[in-house]
């Protein structure tokens, strides 16, 4: 494919050649696994380290802003994990488990913090609010009203759980892990993380419901508009 | 299928399991058991806004400050040979981002030391909760102390007989008077009742006398009569005052305690000591 491509540009050999290596070496590096990327990067390799960053930035991005509300807490939150892991990366164990796992452990103490020196200073109030003015204000304007109010409803009902309820929410329902991973994250067993989710669910039903009673109509345009 | 199967068998499903489960005996189940089929419902309702909800903040991303943050510290690390370890508050100050504390710690479950969750139950209810769980402990601590210290002031009043000397007595036991003889007494007082304790001190009080005893000279100078259940012995023995007092300086009463004191040989030296509320002690006799 380059030769053929090569063909038909004009540039010197060495520029193509530069090219192709970048090429190579960023589909190498995108194959890598997370703790072999981690080995590169705190072994000086930057392209490793942003790879890694941007490979799972995301989930530890959203595992935040769905623990908190708040997308000023979820950015910091996410420099946070990832300078520690450039500070204390070597510390990590591959044999007890996934670097993601790790990584959202990282991040629940972070929010925890975050979340103590916020509610210290605002009050619970605030994260609710602001969960619900970054969904209105962000998401898609064409996206129906009503789509957008019911999942307003669900991330208050979310955020107003207890901790220990919530991550077990937010890692098991919303970020997909499986419940060994977040078992891992949690510290803590998988029928712990069962129980959990099992009360969590029937508390965030019954809030739904009465947010619902309180302003009818959310919870069946929820039903209607998402089934 | 019975309600206690249908819950058990949902139970191990995950939510978005049961929102698009098919299986026959659940959803006949369901069908059946109104309970079981509302509750079902529920779930699947809610699975389908934690599926909206999941999709509508899908595609949200750390900003690009946050990576070229990230690049900054990973190249000062570099450079340095090995990242600084106030790397995140050079960072926060650089940065958009307020200085905080260095935090230690990912989850136990991985081997590392997991940073404190101090969560108080307070902080769950809010900061008015908060204040007021702080402001009721405060309110139980004072209480507390203050039953603790009167209590402590009337324990040795209750238990033990006690006689307390009044203040106008204080001074007669404890100024040597000249008599007519020419010989010096001191004042004397006799305790009601002797009992050895444990502690080798025991606490005996004096009884109360009576005002009318005017402290003539004469009365100041002889010994103070005491109750007639006193054994015989004792009355040889004087207290010997150990310092001088008038009715402003001991104007409150006093204890007598008896102490053994290290003698001569093995036999210990008792001694009744008069002391005063203030913890000085007036006057002092030898029984033995």
């Amino acid at each position: 494919m380059w030769g053929t491509l090569r063909n038909f540009t004009f540039l010197p050999d060495e520029i193509w050649q530069n090219e192709i290596r970048t090429t190579i070496e960023v589909k190498l590096l995108t194959e890598l696994t997370d703790e072999q990327l981690l080995t590169q990067a705190l072994a000086g390799d930057e392209e490793a380290f942003t790879t890694l960053y941007r490979r799972r930035q995301g989930p530890i991005f959203r595992f935040a802003l769905h623990m908190s509300g708040s997308t000023h807490i979820a950015e910091e939150v996410t420099q946070d994990v990832f300078i520690f892991l450039l500070q204390r990366g070597r510390e990590f164990d591959p044999a007890r488990g996934v670097l993601g796992a790790y990584l959202f452990g990282v991040a629940r103490n972070y929010v925890r913090r975050a979340l103590e020196r916020r509610y210290a200073e605002n009050g619970l109030s605030t994260s609710v609010d602001e969960a619900a003015a970054a969904l209105m204000v962000e998401s898609d304007p064409g996206e129906g009203i009503a789509r957008r109010q019911a999942s307003t409803a669900v991330w208050k009902a979310v955020l107003s759980l207890p901790e220990h309820y919530r991550e077990a929410v937010v890692l098991c329902d919303l970020q997909e892990q499986s419940y060994a991973d977040a078992a891992k994250a949690i510290g803590c067993a998988i029928g712990t993380i069962r129980s959990r989710l099992h009360r969590a669910h029937d508390m965030l039903s019954k809030k739904l419901q009465h947010s619902a009673a309180v302003a009818p109509g959310i919870s069946g345009l929820t039903a209607r508009c998402l089934s | 299928m019975t309600c206690r199967e249908f819950k058990q068998r949902v139970a191990s499903l995950s939510l978005a399991e049961m929102a698009q489960t098919n299986e026959m005996q659940i959803a006949a189940h369901a069908e059946t058991c109104p309970s079981c089929g509302g509750w079902l419902a529920q779930q699947r309702a809610l699975a389908a806004s934690m599926h909206a909800l999941r999709a509508q903040t899908a595609g949200r991303d750390a900003g690009p400050d946050v990576e070229r943050a990230l690049l900054r510290v990973f190249r000062q690390g570099i450079s340095a040979g090995v990242l600084p370890p106030g790397a995140a508050a050079e960072v926060a100050a650089g940065g958009q981002k307020p200085a905080r504390a260095e935090v230690t710690g990912p989850s136990e479950s991985l081997g590392f030391k997991p940073a404190p969750a101090s969560t108080p139950l307070a902080w769950r209810l809010s900061r008015v909760f908060e204040v007021g769980a702080y402001v009721a402990a405060a309110a139980a601590i004072a209480v507390a102390i203050f039953l603790g210290i009167h209590l402590l002031q009337r324990r040795p009043e209750a238990p033990v007989q006690s006689q307390s000397v009044p203040a106008e007595v204080a001074p007669a036991i404890q100024q040597p008077v000249t008599t007519a003889s020419g010989s010096e007494k001191v004042p004397s007082l006799r305790p009601r009742r002797r009992e050895r304790s444990t502690v080798q001190s025991l606490v005996m009080a004096t009884r109360k006398q009576s005002h009318q005893q005017a402290p003539t000279e004469e009365s100041v100078g002889a010994t103070v009569q005491a109750a007639s259940d006193e054994s015989p012995g004792d009355a040889e023995s004087a207290y010997t005052a150990l310092m001088f007092c008038d009715p402003l300086s001991c104007s409150s009463d006093a204890q007598v305690v008896r102490m053994e004191l290290p003698g001569r040989g093995a036999q210990p030296q008792v001694a009744d000591v008069v002391v005063g509320y203030d913890g000085a002690v007036r006057a002092v006799r030898f029984v033995n």
